[in-house]
């Protein structure tokens, strides 16, 4: 087992190494919903959002290289297809032709919009609950398209563009003559250029006076451009220079008085135009020097740690949760594959992958938790990804007492089937988000969200155990011994499901208590996790008293799973009540259908065993 | 009990959750049409006296089972916390402006109508009077007349009148109020009661209507005396004063997401005084009262607070329960391991 452990964890330290890559852009921090970041995770969300993946998929391309990418060439990023449409019906009221695959280039839908402009604006407008999906659809590509056009028109002000021609201008400037200077070049050096004016005034120069016009003209063409492309966002996005309370972006820097700017600021705008200068001219080793001096720089009167954003965009890079349902899957096949051959050697390489797989899982939630400074469990995205890992975890520990594969079996199962359902989360975007003012108490998140978490987690197991009760049950192939064993198995499983659920419930009162004075409200979420405890309250009691059979047990455990979903998901949809945290919009469909199978699965085979085994 | 939690949780959606805990859970039976379904109050107490014969239960009481009896008993003092809470706590709100202080607590959902008079104190109706539609003395200094309460609406909209109304007076002259259904959200009612005043004089004597919601009060001016009209959540005076002196928000940066609210304020006693902050999941503890930060208001000019009090007695018995629950069950874990242990050796 130790063994095991270490090779694990070496795995995860080279792998480590490995990536972490050499352009120090993805680290650069940003001010973005509420916390600072590597503007690397800011790149995959926004990516996420219009592509709806975290890379580009053709050519090859990492959301920060998109990023860097459009913020230097803007006017060529508006070519790339990377706007995702869903549905033939947006592309028609585009104006567009449906294609495959269905990714279409800002300038396109830009077009289309353009068009009907105050459609789009009405739409906008528009009370979120009365719009059908189409309509929301749109609404996000409105949006979406904004956002964008607003992003990649951060930079133009350290493109340089303007072209000095004058000597005179130029010498005071300190610029050689014909060479190009930016908008916050020229911004910055407002006072110079206007005292080379003051000067000409006092002995008229036609030429002089004409070429520096044309200097102004262009800079304020530069600033109107801008101020086209974000209409309705005012500089909102990409907010990189550390400012006393809220981040800015660097137009919105350069808006401000000059003595409202602080050197560092300056400095920062100075060392980031040279590194796009830099970048356009593929200047590899100069970018690089200019990336560190922009972090040190950055950091040097902040409380930045740059190792926590170095950390965070290694967790980006590492796709933990991706490596662990790969090993889960892997696991599972190599599992029937020892079953059908009977190999333990086998066997225990599926034990193995397993155990790499929860590593990476553990490894993945422990990143989060030193990113974030709180306990794993604050989002619906992390909740199911917490309670995947608990499931697998206690499945694992299960398989280390019988080592029949059975736990290796419901731990691949129950991982797998969540991390699907956590991936589903994931693009609503923020996985990271801050919290609301009652949440923000890592005391209370660590110990009554995570009780009540692992509790959620050990139910979803026990009720993962009922299934497979049934399935052994109903093919009739088993002793009967091995029967009573997983069917004490389950009671036990259930009891550790119900003290978890238990106090992670009172500690919930008591938080409530300390936070709202009342221990209990009767709210949806509340009643929802008392439900899931009754229900496992009344198993325990039944079957310890004998009155049901382990059959009947199995089959309450599979309906604790409906409790569960109603707990966990379905409060959400009422809309009422103080836990409303998960974002939930189309799940009530699909928590209908999974309620319909599990009941269909309880009763349907419950009464095929009956009939099976009437006849003996 | 699984039946009655799960029905009380989907109603919510609908009723709002004031309606359905009263209906559901604070109430003995529940009628679904003409099927009676034993509501909260009742099967707690069964669980209650359930809970109680089972100390009576000799196997119980062995050295393998005492485990098992803690958490019970554990159980059993957690349903008699509740009932202590149930029937002996009491909730409300105190909503102060910044720089002001008050001394009384606001009931969340209970209304009253007080009679304010300018040279001779106040005289008031509690709900449960004005819902009795009775007729009534009042007697202030110098004036005395008789009230009639004609109804009492819960929820209702003014909307202006078609007929003129010889008898009404003030602002129900020009308005008639509908009954509206009640809101989800309770507090968004607009309760407002209609009753008759008579024996002043031709001029004053006629209907008259407040409302939750309004800013022109009724007022009846007789000779040198105004008495003031008004509908407001029922107050309960608390023995100190609290003065608000500041109220922060404060937002994750460059968001609308809230990080934290805060009140500083100055908790009196008589006459001297001391500075407490009240934020998030920090509440003020002072005698038997527990003040909490719920909410906030912000006009142009001045911010409001708005605290969440509560008085309860048997607010220490869950966190007794759980504890002994816990012990517990740890000890009977224990014991069914060394009993397992001992088995197997």
């Amino acid at each position: 087992m130790r063994h095991i452990f270490f090779i694990v964890f070496s795995i995860l330290l080279i792998q480590n190494i490995l990536f972490s890559s050499s352009n120090q852009f993805e680290n650069f921090p940003i001010q973005d919903a509420g916390r600072i970041k590597p503007i690397d995770t800011y790149a995959e969300k926004i990516l996420l959002s219009i592509y709806e993946r975290r890379s580009i998929k053709d050519p090859q391309s990492n959301a920060i290289d998109w990023l860097l990418e459009s913020l230097a060439y803007p006017n060529e990023s508006y070519k790339k297809n990377i706007f995702k449409i869903k549905s033939k019906e947006v592309t028609s009221t585009l104006g567009l032709e449906w294609r495959d695959p269905h990714y279409y280039s800002y300038s396109e839908i830009s077009g289309g919009i353009n068009e009907s402009i105050e459609y789009f604006v009405n739409l906008y407008l528009m009370e979120e609950d009365q719009k059908t999906a189409i309509e929301k659809q749109l609404t996000n590509l409105f949006i979406n398209v904004g956002t964008f056009k607003s992003i990649t028109n951060s930079f133009t002000c350290l493109d340089p563009s303007i072209e000095v021609n004058d000597p005179f201008i130029a010498n005071h400037l300190h610029i050689d003559v014909g060479s190009s200077i930016s908008y916050a070049f020229y911004s910055f050096n407002k006072d110079v250029l206007q005292n080379s004016f003051d000067q000409i005034t006092d002995s008229p120069n036609k030429d002089i006076e004409e070429s520096l016009q044309v200097i102004m003209d262009q800079a304020n063409e530069i600033k109107q451009n801008k101020l086209r492309a974000d209409p309705f966002y005012k500089n909102f996005n990409l907010k990189i220079i550390p400012s006393e309370s809220t981040w800015i972006s660097p137009w919105e820097l350069l808006d401000k008085k000059p003595s409202d700017i602080t050197n560092n600021q300056r400095e920062l705008i100075i060392i980031l135009e040279s590194y796009i200068g830099n970048y356009k001219q593929g200047n590899v080793p100069e970018v690089e020097i200019l990336a560190n001096s922009y972090i040190n720089k950055v950091t040097e009167n902040l409380e930045i740690d740059i190792n926590m954003m170095k950390r965070e965009t290694a967790y980006n890079r590492s796709d933990s949760f991706l490596y662990s349902i790969i090993l889960y899957l892997i696991s599972f096949l190599l599992l029937g594959i020892s079953w059908l051959s009977h190999s333990n050697l086998i066997k225990k390489i599926a034990f193995f992958c397993l155990i790499i797989g929860l590593g990476y899982h553990g490894y993945g939630l422990i990143n989060r938790m030193i990113i974030m400074q709180r306990p794993p469990v604050s989002t619906l995205y992390e909740s199911i990804l917490f309670v995947g890992f608990i499931g697998v975890l206690f499945s694992t520990i299960f398989e280390q007492f019988r080592r029949d594969g059975v736990g290796i079996f419901l731990a691949t199962i129950i991982g797998v089937v969540l991390h699907f359902l956590a991936f589903g989360y994931e693009d609503d975007g923020e996985t990271m988000g801050v919290l609301v003012a009652v949440l923000n108490s890592n005391f209370w998140l660590a110990t009554h969200v995570t009780t009540i978490t692992i509790g959620y987690g050990a139910t979803a197991l026990s009720s993962l155990m009922g299934h497979f009760y049934f399935i052994i049950k109903l093919l009739n192939d088993s002793s009967r011994s091995y029967l009573k064993e997983l069917g004490n198995n389950m009671v036990t499983l259930n009891l550790v499901a119900l003290f978890f659920m238990l106090f992670g419930t009172i500690l919930g009162g008591i938080w409530a208590d300390q936070s709202w004075g009342r221990f209990w409200g009767w709210d949806p979420k509340e009643n929802a996790a008392l439900l899931i405890v009754m229900w496992q309250l009344l198993m325990v009691h039944l079957r310890i008293s004998g009155w049901i059979r382990p059959l009947e047990f199995a089959f309450g455990m599979i309906i604790s799973n409906i409790f569960l979903a109603f707990g966990w998901f379905g409060v959400n949809l009422l809309g009422v009540g103080l836990h409303s945290y998960g974002f939930t919009d189309s799940i009530a469909s699909n928590l209908a259908l999974f309620i319909l199978f599990e009941l269909w699965f309880a009763i349907g085979i419950y009464f095929l065993i009956k009939d099976t085994r009437e006849p003996h | 009990m699984i039946i009655l939690v799960f029905l009380g949780t989907i109603y919510q959606g609908e009723l709002g959750l004031y309606i359905t805990q009263k209906t559901y859970f604070s109430s003995w039976i529940h009628w679904i049409f003409f099927i009676p379904l034993p509501a909260g109050r009742l099967l707690m107490i069964v669980i209650f006296i359930n809970l109680c014969c089972l100390l009576f239960k000799k196997s119980l009481w062995k050295y393998k089972k005492i485990g098992i009896l803690i958490v019970h008993f554990g159980a059993l003092l957690l349903f008699f916390g509740g009932g202590i809470t149930a029937y002996f706590s009491y909730e409300g709100q105190m909503t102060i402006k910044e720089g002001e202080s008050s001394n009384y607590i606001e009931d969340y959902y209970l209304k009253e109508l007080a009679f304010l008079s300018s040279s001779d104190g106040e005289i008031i109706f509690n709900q449960e009077q004005l819902i009795e539609l009775d007729r009534r003395e009042l007697d202030f200094s110098n004036v005395n007349f008789q009230i009639k309460i004609l109804s009492f609406l819960s929820n209702s909209k003014p909307i202006s009148r078609t007929e003129s109304c010889a008898e009404c007076r003030g602002i129900f002259k020009s308005f008639e109020l509908v009954e509206l259904k009640p809101q989800k959200e309770f507090e968004q009612n607009n309760s407002s009661v209609i009753f008759e005043i008579m024996g002043i004089n031709d001029a004053i004597d006629g209907i008259y209507a407040s409302m939750i919601f309004e800013n022109n009060n009724n007022e009846l001016i007789i000779d040198d005396q105004t008495i003031t009209i008004l509908l407001r959540p029922e107050r309960t005076a608390i023995p100190f004063n609290i003065q608000l002196v500041d109220f922060k928000e404060v937002l994750h940066p460059g968001t609308n997401i809230a990080k934290s609210y805060s009140s500083d304020i100055i908790l009196n006693n008589q006459d001297f005084g001391r500075h407490v902050l009240i934020s998030m999941n920090e509440p003020l503890r002072h005698h038997e009262y527990t003040f909490f930060q719920s909410a906030f208001n912000r006009t142009k000019t001045s911010e409001f607070s708005t605290f969440a009090v509560v008085k309860n007695y048997g607010r220490l018995f869950p966190y007794i329960s759980s504890i002994m629950m816990c012990i517990g069950l740890l000890l009977h874990l224990i014991i069914m391991f060394s009993y397992r242990v001992k088995a197997r050796s």
